[in-house]
């Protein structure tokens, strides 16, 4: 076998993406151990050496972004109809799905579109397929959020969209004090 | 000149469609790994409600597995098959894409080390589960042995032209993919293959399009009183015979988020104790499909990608 590939102590665990992530692990965290196979017959393990793949942050970054667009588009909803009834308040839970469906593709469309505006500038980051795009599609996120918090209006409807925007936003401004932190470690480490 | 009618766009759309597959890969490469549960829920809903006989496939063969289970249990488990199997066919993708993006473990260590290590030709005999695409290049490469894949042809030669050129985008020194077309040929490659010491790997759970078959009567339950009939290629049976090579029954397992298990299992043989070439093939092929086969995909249902009716009734 391919000894590079037969390193048992770099598991995915210990890999965050996000600099929160990392801090977490940092504060958190001694080394990950190698788990034990759950059955008795011999098994070996070959992870492959790779950034990134926290299982755990992974699925929490998936549901977070999930409640968050379905909040808005669900705030949306409320500033649109305006629900009074009981038929109305369930048209709004219903219509939330499709809504959600469109913001998601609306959002992940204009990524895509806005990375292939930015290679034909000549701009191409050397990221794997996909990285590059999520973050402008986080970036778009959280601009809209921005636009949401600049837009409020008063009043309970409105409520919803910009507590939920307000939310994203304080996320994002801790990952970003985060990296910050991360950064000044790195610094610090540097010059030692 | 290619066939611009809409029933035809719409039939490139579909489960074996070739612009269903150039969508998934153009989503793998925009959509970031943290939103992949996202759309990868919304599309396996949309696929899985809206496949009709892709879910009746799936649902007919965890009925065979599964007699006593009511329709909403079943329902359930054919979704969380389509469910397994957009995450594999995702993680695939990704690899595709030069992204090393797989964790791999081995159950059986020592079964696969001995192929690795032994000079003679090996048949390696798999099913349609985990990511085999992706694990045949990685066994090629950690054996330091030429592997043959054999695959079956896609549905649409569309598809099958894209396929193609996909696969040849990650060709290594080691590993070649061979299509089980009906020129007759293939046979002969791999025996050469196998004489040469070289590893052929092969799916030894569907029949499709122009292959040998061979019928068992089997009891897919367990229970000895509900009996179907299963269809299987014969042709890996009659290379072990023909060549006298031994066959390594290796499954790939989804453990995880990005996780694969690779189970690796002692290897058999298939040899004629008398004249009687046949009953040979079927006596290994039984070994195969009842002592190996069968418990693990009553074990790993969840992971059985065999997305047509598998289990017929016997007459």
């Amino acid at each position: 076998m391919n000894p590079e590939l037969l390193d048992p102590f770099l598991l995915p665990e210990c890999r965050p993406v996000t600099a929160l992530g990392r801090v977490l692990v940092l504060l958190t965290s001694a080394p990950v151990e190698q788990p034990v196979v759950d059955d008795k017959r011999s098994s070996s393990h070959f992870w492959t050496n790779r950034a990134g793949q926290h299982a755990g942050e992974t699925f929490f970054l998936a549901t977070l972004i999930s409640l968050i667009i379905s909040a808005l588009s669900f705030g949306w909803l409320i500033q649109q109809i305006a629900p009074s009834s009981f038929l109305t308040w369930l048209l709004t839970f219903v219509g939330t799905v499709p809504v959600f469906i469109v913001a998601i593709h609306v959002l992940i469309f204009a990524a895509s579109g806005i990375e292939a505006l930015l290679q034909l500038f000549g701009i191409r980051p050397a990221q794997f397929p996909g990285h590059f795009c999520g973050r402008l599609f986080l970036a778009l996120l959280s601009a809209w959020c921005v636009l949401i918090l600049v837009n409020a209006g008063h009043g309970v409807r409105n409520c919803l969209m910009s507590s939920t925007a307000a939310l994203w936003l304080t996320v994002v401004a801790v990952n970003f004090a985060a990296w910050i932190f991360l950064q000044f470690r790195e610094l610090r480490q540097a010059l030692t | 000149m290619a066939d611009r009618s809409p029933a035809s766009i719409l039939h490139r759309f579909g489960a074996y469609g070739d612009l269903t597959l150039k969508f998934q890969a153009w989503g793998a490469k925009v959509c970031p790994p943290y939103l992949e549960p996202l759309y990868i829920s919304f599309y396996t809903a949309l696929a899985f409600l809206l496949g009709g006989p892709v879910r009746q496939g799936l649902i007919s063969n965890l009925k065979a597995l599964f007699p006593e289970q009511g329709p909403i249990t079943l329902f359930l488990k054919a979704y969380q098959v389509i469910w397994n199997f957009a995450f594999t066919v995702a993680d695939g993708t990704r690899s595709r894409q030069g992204e090393s993006v797989i964790d791999w473990e081995i159950d059986g260590y020592e079964h696969f080390e001995a192929m690795a290590k032994a000079e003679q030709g090996a048949i390696l005999l798999t099913a349609h589960m985990g990511n085999y695409d992706v694990a045949a290049p990685l066994f090629a490469e950690n054996f330091q042995r030429r592997l043959n894949a054999v695959r079956a042809p896609e549905r649409h030669a569309e598809t099958q032209e894209w396929m193609e050129r996909e696969l040849a985008a990650q060709a290594k020194d080691h590993y070649t993919v061979l299509y089980n077309k009906s020129d007759r040929l293939l046979g002969l490659q791999l025996v050469q293959a196998l004489s040469r010491g070289e590893i052929v790997a092969i799916q030894g759970d569907r029949v499709l399009f122009d292959v040998a078959p061979l019928s068992l009567e089997v009891s897919p339950s367990g229970d000895p009183d509900q009996r179907c009939l299963f269809t299987l290629p014969k042709g890996p049976f009659v290379l072990a015979l023909t060549t006298g090579v031994p066959i390594h029954p290796v499954f790939i397992l989804r453990t995880g988020w990005r996780r694969y298990r690779i189970v690796a299992l002692p290897p058999f043989y298939c040899q004629a104790e008398s004249r009687d070439r046949e009953a040979a093939i079927e006596k290994a092929a039984r070994h195969w499909v009842d002592d190996i086969l069968l418990p693990l995909i009553r074990t790993h249902w969840s992971q059985w990608f065999v997305l047509e009716t598998a289990f017929a009734p016997v007459k």
